[in-house]
């Protein structure tokens, strides 16, 4: 490690217990419901209909707009309904979901891990990758869901020096991607084969946390069969590592400036899971309908990592894993640390949902209450961030949104940190949540109004053009009117004249 | 005592001369307060305030001829941000002009709609689609809910409603201040 983080929380791992077991496979369901919007950017649309019949990895919902992300079915299936289901989501609101029911015999082949052909990697070109990535409705495994396709745009019009593939799991409970790691080691590496040939990076670096400590062999390995020169760097645990911007700091002693992209400075960052996922859309076009999900928490009987089909509710997974014992009263999505709390165990597993949490009421902090703040500062030391929490916190208290944001509010990762050391047990990142998103709100409606005026002053310009056009039209045809009566006038004029040259001719 | 008042004669035409060159040059075109009121002003344009829109409002206020506190749709916030813009202190919104709502958007009854148009004229920002004889609907996207559909409507088909709570609208509560015992 070259650069290490003094900021963050050392936190217990957790990751032993979920770790015991090998993969399972979850049982297919019932009913799989696969919502629209599982990625940021704009929702799919659905391609399918009530009653429609769909195979195993055929379009399901279509992509819209640049970022977005296709969706599949995961297995054979009818299409039961296209509605509003609960999505896992903290409001706990409903979202559209495609419904479906998988068939009596529904197959789900396993591919076995095969060993990886270089020289086919070698074959393949850039903007193919791109492609097949989008073809494959590919997002950021590790929880933040934006589409790959995208981040590969970006790294192919952009110089990258560093590829990061990030398999530092730095949450408590997580161990999904290490037991990736453990279990098909050579889909990762291939993957990050793949992504290095897309956005043509200069090295490419494989962090992992030194916890993981059974992964760290076996990638060595299939680093060595894999022959590139890619560099393993074992990073001490300490949370919140696998942040992407912490992560490139540690790695590359580089900074992400506040408000850019890692491709500002040269680096892009991609999820162990996310990288596996590309390895299998590009060599067995298969598109991403499954993933591993971590199950675990002190409250669920027998913790353990699943390969789950997209569209899997959560119950299923829990009752596979032996239920929930007595005291269990929660379930997070996500870690313990940064996940939100799931209201009901109806929902579906997503593309991002990385673990199912089961907590019982001795692990929340939170039944303590809250004290003053002393301003001991303990925050500011831990902030992988460098911002003054206690500041923005009595920013937000007193309703002071812009003087936050000034304060730097928007480069909070939410990691949590703070509420972790805080003496007063004040959930600090709870108001920063609450924040950002009222900024973000105030934004929105800033561009409604910014809309709204345009079309009220093209609205009043087509008003006055009208008005314009109008004007003149009757102006012109007055003109003609009154150009027409002239010359009647002349012509009785000459006629008269006419007449009395006759006369006097007579 | 002469050449000093002379000196300073000089100076002061010589300051006075360039100030006058620079107006001139560095003129700026519009008026740049009303520009930065308006751009706090949620663009209803729905004229609550009494004005035709919300740029003469913007300009009103400006001028000194109008207070801070007429927004309706603004409410509390568009209140906070004028006053800490123009220095002034906040006060109260204008009782007699409404009290603050949540957003809403109009919606047509469909079946009642006789497609007289009127509601189309209305429409500040050309949210009604529609054409004579035929039924008019609300782009929902583009509704600011200015309420100025509803007096022309000669059926009265036109109903607010709020905008319900989705996934792309939902934030997260303020946290609940719970003290320890």
């Amino acid at each position: 490690m070259k650069h290490p983080m003094k900021a963050g929380v050392p936190l217990p791992g957790h990751r032993s217990i979920s770790t015991q077991l090998p993969v399972a496979r979850a049982p297919i369901p019932e009913e799989l419901v696969i919502p629209v919007s599982q990625h940021i950017g704009m929702p799919a649309t659905p391609v399918v209909k009530s009653g429609d019949e769909v195979v195993r990895g055929q379009l399901i919902a279509a992509a819209q707009g640049f970022v977005s992300a296709n969706i599949h079915a995961p297995i054979n299936a009818r299409v039961k309904a296209i509605e509003s289901r609960p999505v896992p989501h903290p409001s706990g609101l409903t979202g559209l979901c495609i419904v479906l029911e998988p068939e009596a015999e529904a197959e789900w082949p396993l591919q076995v891990p095969k060993a990886m052909d270089r020289d086919s990697i070698s074959d393949c070109q850039p903007m193919d990758i791109k492609q097949k990535i989008r073809d494959a409705g590919i997002v950021g495994l590790g929880g933040a869901t934006f589409p790959t396709s995208v981040k590969i745009k970006s790294g192919i019009d952009s110089h990258i020096d560093t590829l990061i593939i990030n398999g530092c799991e730095c949450e408590p409970w997580i161990t999904c991607d290490e037991m990736l790691f453990r279990e098909r080691p050579q889909h990762v590496i291939g993957g990050s084969c793949l992504i290095q040939q897309a956005i043509k990076a200069d090295k490419r670096v494989l962090a992992i946390e030194e916890e993981e400590s059974e992964a760290i062999d076996l990638l060595r390995g299939a680093i060595l069969d894999c022959g590139d020169p890619i560099q393993l760097e074992v990073l001490p645990t300490r949370y919140p590592t696998g942040s992407e911007k912490q992560l490139i700091q540690i790695v590359t002693d580089k900074e992400v400036p506040s408000h850019g992209l890692p491709a500002d400075i040269g680096v892009a960052v991609y999820n162990a899971g996310t990288a596996a996922a590309v390895y299998r859309a590009v060599m067995f076009d298969e598109p991403l309908i499954s993933r591993f999900v971590t199950v675990s928490g002190p409250g669920i009987r027998q913790p353990r990592v699943l390969e789950v089909l997209l569209g899997t509710p959560v119950k299923t997974l829990i009752e596979f894993c032996g239920g929930q014992t007595e005291d269990a009263n929660g379930l997070i999505m996500g870690g313990a640390m940064m996940g939100v709390g799931l209201s009901s165990d109806e929902v579906p597993v997503t593309k991002g949902m990385n673990s199912i949490l089961v907590t019982i009421p001795s692990m929340m902090q939170d039944n303590q209450g809250e004290m003053p703040c002393i301003r001991c500062g303990e925050c500011v030391k831990v902030c992988p961030s460098q911002l003054a929490p206690q500041q923005l916190l009595s920013f937000i208290r007193a309703d002071d949104l812009e003087q936050a944001q000034r304060w730097n509010l928007e480069d909070c990762i939410e990691c949590g940190c703070c509420n972790a050391v805080c003496p007063s047990h004040i959930p600090l990142s709870d108001y920063y949540r609450y924040a950002k998103s009222g900024l973000r709100a105030q934004g929105k409606a800033k561009m409604k109004a910014q809309q709204s005026k345009q079309r009220y002053e093209f609205r009043n310009e087509r008003l006055e053009r009208a008005k314009r056009e109008r004007e003149e039209k009757m102006r012109k045809k007055k003109e003609a009117l009154q150009a027409a009566n002239k010359a009647k006038a002349r012509a009785a004029m000459k006629e008269e004249a006419e007449a009395a040259e006759r006369e006097e001719d007579a | 005592m002469f050449l000093t008042v002379i000196i300073f004669a000089l100076i002061t035409l010589c300051a006075g001369l360039i100030l006058g060159y620079v107006s001139q040059r560095y003129k700026v075109e519009g008026d740049p307060v009303a520009d930065r009121i308006e751009a706090l002003l949620p663009q209803t344009q729905c004229g609550q305030c009494n004005y035709a829109g919300c740029r003469p409002y913007a300009e009103a206020i400006a001028n000194g001829e109008a207070d801070i506190n007429r927004c309706v749709p603004g409410g509390e916030t568009t209140i906070q941000d004028l006053a800490e813009l123009l220095d002034r202190e906040p006060i109260p919104l204008d009782e007699e002009l409404g009290e603050e709502k949540p957003p809403v958007v109009a919606v047509i009854i469909e079946d009642q709609c006789i497609g007289c148009t009127k509601c189309i004229q209305a429409c500040p920002v050309d949210a009604i689609l529609g054409t004579a004889k035929h039924m008019h609907t609300v782009i929902a996207e583009e509704c600011t809910g200015c309420e100025l559909c509803l007096p022309p409507c000669p059926v009265d088909c036109i109903d607010l409603v709020e905008i319900p709570e989705n996934i792309d609208n939902w934030h997260w509560p303020a946290p609940e201040r719970r003290l320890a015992s």
